[in-house]
């Protein structure tokens, strides 16, 4: 390609910047920056480092984690420093990926349980049973308990578990007359009820791909007697009546949603709940209560205006069906310092660390431990009294399993090894925004969404169907 | 003589050095892992022959991101280059403040990304937003229009991206305005031409070449713009409505974990791209040259 | 060239259509900086106010205390600085060999050099971040500055090479012919020359680094060696978004650049008509 533009001419070029000041200035700036002090990060220097990876990116329970156990091990191991790094849930499973390949994978994490199989299928993970032997394992709930649990040994821990619920305005529902909602149709019925055109929506939901594509799908299928796959073939099973139906009952709901929904991020909903632009916050955990006690309006921050609902299920299931969030705790085989990862775990655990970590979101961050969650000084925490109806819906949905972890249609979908790839597809996602947005018809939406799947396992090598 | 070309290969050597082991390299090894069904993290890899490319050419997802790719690249080039063309016409002119507004232009260019996607949201947000704030006081609009929805994040997208990248339109075609001879102007003049005809017979003649080689560079860095588009709606629900070729190829490689696959859209984005550029220097290079 | 006779009309045309562009172009940075100056109350108020009724410097506050925007910036600076040495370094003498010394192939070098400014980013990530891998760079910022430099390098050559070529060859002949040793002949007289082409691709280069979004997200994963615009990303995407913080990121992010266009403004244009920018 010949050059066109226009030759630079040399003779009318006059620099006004003398060589050599350009040139002292370039050096001296070089040699400041090496002067920084940076030259480690950009060599990698090798360090006695326990690298800890977790998702709870809230200041204060990073700083809880800090003061608390990070300070006694180092204590306990000198010579060791501990690294945490708090994570955007988002990001975490493409960056343990990333590093696993890297061959550097922390030594520490949290992993979702929808990873797990994967990985330990992969001969990734160490097994922790004399961890939770110490730890107790009658202790630990049994709806996180054996959520990595294969072939007879435990691969992960939980660290907290947070139920996820529909985050109403209670006082709005009430003045209706309304009831909290057992089904779709219900859902439809109440937003349509709380919808004031002009200055509010009857719910919102996160735009966001994980959880319109992933986390929610997985509950709408549980809710209404599906799942993602067949249990023996892997044929996914996202154009089965359970999902078609889900799609047409989100048909109805969006319209008493806000126009601009689909572009939200999921703690704009929290805020848009708390300030009153919406009646329900369809994705919210007990976070929602921090929100509310900083934005909502003086004198409506209390339980009495702000309730957790249960997800309503579907004509075609019997009970609503939510995520728990709580991604486990995991030790890589390729781990450097499993052990100490291992007794990092034990201080984590601990009773007045443990406590002191849960408090840090009351609620959101509800304790493994069975004996704690009935602990009157766990119980005593001002937020937690005060918000007392959130902890007893987590209790509620705990014995009633409504919860399953996050990405699950089935408590055996831990055995699939291939969540993240579903989720991380968008495939799912595709289909529910074009049903529901996109004037998709959702039989239409359903089937084009099975076929994209089915070729997607088929190319990861997953496929048992014939 | 033998020792010039030694030298000569010797200053070359470390510029060739990078260029070859990272771009020479890596598209090379693209092509080669273009034939593999390769997970993106873990070492696992099979041969698959032309298996990925005979997959893309039936996979509406492609063609549909071939064709967002289009729309997204064409009209945006479309529009850069009115705007462009206008502006660096208005600022070739002489009045005061001149100087200042050449710098301004410039600063869209200038600013991350991120930062003019940022700013976007912020002025289309629809409920604190400015420009609804704006359609809805003025009685534009009763309902404040959703930018970022399914809708309209198309003309979101577009607009963020003329805006940030229109300034290299103006500074290049400015650069060449500069080296037009006035006597053309003055002789189009004599001959009783006005405005707009010494335009179409001075100016667009003599900027015709640089007209081409923009209209080729911002062709191909439109086609393959990752970054806006991706921050614009990558992640949200409503990005299946601009899921360009590149956005596509990324996440085929690192959300989907299927790296072969994002190597072979690579391949194809190439080739698309290589067989459009052909068909534009066989369509204009001609005329260019008689001109 | 203005018509005495229709001059008015001519100047009120010209003074319209130069108050449009600039408000196209410059409002949303203005309206940038007016929210980063803004109260959190004000940021939301309706009607929004243009100027803000108190001044805070509260968001720059928040920003630099409670984030790790000052890490994204020294990082920032650290790789952008050192890619444009490394990119200067490299590309200046592949230019001079490419102008001053004949070899059979120079031209087909040439050519190779160019076409490979046409392979876009996206179309190598994948293969390029399973080389770093293997190089075991990922995670380093030496990995950027590398992927930066390459990027920059078919501009910075073509660029240098056509300011290179511009300075006559006689000047130079003339002080070896005085005895010079050709390094001195070349600092003496051929970088003062090029210097304003030099400048041009000293900004490019810098730019292209303190801008990439690509690159630094692929290749880095730690918090604390993330570069502005991924790790302001992660900050927009992590929290209910704080638009003052936000735009005050923004403000702080603009700066350098915009500085330092307003300072070399005259070399850039130069240099740019000549070889064109990537982006």
């Amino acid at each position: 390609m010949k050059n066109q533009i226009g030759r630079p001419r040399p003779r009318t070029l006059a620099p006004r910047l003398s060589r050599r000041q350009f040139l002292t200035g370039t050096t001296a700036t070089a040699a400041g920056l090496a002067l920084l002090g940076r030259g480690p990060a950009v060599l990698g220097q090798q360090v006695r480092e326990l690298q800890v990876w977790h998702t709870e990116v809230e200041p204060q329970t990073v700083k809880t984690v800090q003061e608390g156990s990070i300070a006694e091990f180092e204590r306990r191991f000198p010579g060791f420093k501990v690294r945490q790094q708090p994570l955007a849930w988002g990001d975490l499973n493409t960056k343990l990926l990333a590093a696993i390949a890297a061959g550097s994978p922390p030594d520490l994490t949290h992993l979702n349980p929808f990873m797990t199989a994967s990985l330990y299928t992969k001969g990734l993970l160490r097994p922790m049973d004399e961890l939770i032997r110490a730890l107790g394992e009658k202790d630990i709930h049994e709806a996180t308990q054996k959520l990595q649990y294969f072939d007879g040994r435990y691969y992960g821990v939980t660290h907290a578990m947070g139920g996820i619920y529909i985050a109403e305005r209670r006082d709005l529902r009430e003045q209706k007359g309304l009831k909290p909602p057992q089904t779709y149709a219900d859902l439809v019925d109440l937003a349509a009820a709380l919808t004031e055109e002009g200055t509010r929506y009857g719910l919102t939901m996160p735009g966001e791909k994980l959880y319109i594509g992933f986390s929610f799908p997985a509950e709408w299928l549980a809710s209404n007697g599906g799942s993602w796959v067949d249990p023996t073939t892997w044929r996914p099973r996202l154009a089965s009546r359970a999902m078609v139906e889900t799609l047409q009952f989100l048909r109805r709901l969006n319209p008493f949603m806000p126009p601009s929904w689909s572009g939200q991020k999921y703690l704009d909903t929290l805020a848009a709940l708390a300030t009153g632009k919406v009646a329900m916050a369809y994705l919210s955990g007990a976070r929602t209560i921090g929100y509310v006690e900083r934005d909502a309006p003086e004198g409506m921050r209390d339980p009495e205006h702000f309730q957790p609902m249960f997800r309503p299920h579907g004509p075609s299931g019997q009970t609503g069906v939510s995520a728990l969030d709580g991604e486990n705790w995991t030790v890589f085989s390729q781990s450097k310092y499993p052990q100490e990862a291992f007794e990092f775990l034990r201080i984590f655990y601990k009773r007045e660390h443990y406590m002191k970590y849960c408090h840090s979101v009351p609620i959101h961050l509800t304790p493994i431990f069975k004996s704690m969650i009935n602990d009157p000084e766990y119980l005593a925490h001002p937020r937690i009294r005060k918000w007392r109806s959130w902890h007893d819906a987590m209790i509620t949905g705990l014995r009633e399993h409504r919860f399953l972890p996050i990405g699950f249609s089935r408590p055996d979908d831990k055995l699939l090894p291939f969540l993240a790839e579903l989720d991380g597809s968008g495939i799912v996602a595709d289909m529910v925004i074009a049903a529901m947005v996109g004037g998709a018809d959702p039989d239409a939406a359903a089937v084009r969404a099975q076929q994209r799947a089915e070729e997607l396992l088929t190319q990861l090598g997953f496929k048992r169907w014939s | 003589m033998r020792k010039s070309a030694l030298v000569g290969w010797a200053l070359l050597a470390p510029s060739l050095l990078l260029l070859g082991g990272l771009v020479g390299y890596p598209i090379l090894y693209n092509f080669w892992l273009s034939l593999f069904a390769k997970h993106a993290f873990l070492p696992a890899q099979t041969f698959v022959g032309l298996g990925n490319y005979r997959y893309f050419a039936t996979d509406e997802e492609f063609w549909r991101s071939v064709g967002y790719g289009g729309i997204y690249a064409g009209s945006t080039i479309v529009l850069q280059l009115g705007l462009g063309v206008v502006a660096a016409l208005l600022l070739n002119e002489t009045f005061h403040g001149r100087g200042l507004l050449r710098g301004v232009v410039l600063f869209p260019y200038t600013i991350p990304t991120v930062v003019a996607v940022i700013l976007w949201k912020w002025l289309l947000n629809d409920s604190y937003g400015l420009v609804d704030y704006v359609l809805v006081a003025t009685g534009a609009t009763r309902i404040p229009p959703a930018w970022l929805g399914k809708d309209y994040i198309m003309w979101s997208l577009i607009v963020t991206s003329v805006w940030q990248f229109f300034p290299f339109v103006v500074v290049t075609y400015l650069a060449r305005l500069q080296t037009i001879p006035p006597e053309l102007y003055e002789a189009a003049t004599v001959d009783g031409a006005g405005a707009w005809r010494r335009f179409l017979h001075v100016t667009l003649p003599q900027t015709g070449a640089v007209l081409f080689v923009i209209v080729l560079l911002r062709g191909i860095w439109m086609f393959t713009k990752f970054d806006t588009v991706w921050l614009m709606a990558g992640e949200g629900g409503v990005s299946q409505y601009v899921r360009t070729l590149p956005v596509y190829a990324y996440e085929r490689t690192f959300t989907y974990l299927q790296a072969g696959m994002g190597a072979t859209l690579a391949v194809l984005m190439f080739g698309l791209l290589a067989g459009a550029t052909a068909v534009y220097f066989g369509l204009f290079r001609e005329e260019e040259i008689v001109s | 060239m203005s018509r005495p006779r229709r001059g008015l009309s001519r100047a009120t045309a010209l003074y319209v259509g130069g108050a449009v562009l600039a408000l196209w172009a410059a409002f949303p940075f203005f309206w940038m900086l007016s929210t980063s100056l803004k109260e959190s109350s004000e940021v939301f108020a309706s009607p929004p106010t243009l100027v803000p009724r108190h001044l805070t410097l509260g968001n720059f506050a928040r920003l630099l205390t409670e984030t790790n925007f000052a890490t994204y910036f020294g990082n920032s600076l650290t790789v952008s600085f050192a890619t444009v040495v490394l990119t200067l370094g490299v590309s200046a003498v592949g230019a001079y060999g490419l102008t001053r010394f004949r070899f059979p192939g120079r031209e087909t070098i040439a050519a190779l050099i160019l076409l490979t400014y046409m392979f876009a980013p996206i179309m190598v990530i994948i293969p390029f971040y399973i080389l770093v891998k293997q190089l075991g760079l990922v995670n380093t910022h030496l990995a950027l500055v590398l992927s930066y430099t390459t990027f920059c390098l078919p501009f910075c050559l073509w660029l240098l090479r056509a300011f290179f070529q511009s300075v006559p060859l006689e000047l130079e002949e003339a002080a070896l012919v005085d005895g010079a040793h050709r390094g001195r002949a070349v600092w003496h007289v051929v970088l003062p020359l090029a210097l304003p082409g030099i400048i041009a691709a000293g900004i490019f280069t810098f730019i292209l680094a303190w801008n990439d979004f690509l690159f630094a997200l692929v290749l880095i994963s730690s918090d604390e060696l993330k570069t502005l615009p991924v790790g302001v990303n992660d900050l927009f995407n992590a929290t209910i978004v704080d638009w003052g913080m936000i735009m005050a990121a923004g403000v702080m992010i603009t700066l350098p650049t915009v500085g330092f266009f307003a300072g070399v403004q005259r070399y850039l244009i130069r240099g740019w008509g000549s070889g064109g920018l990537k982006g």
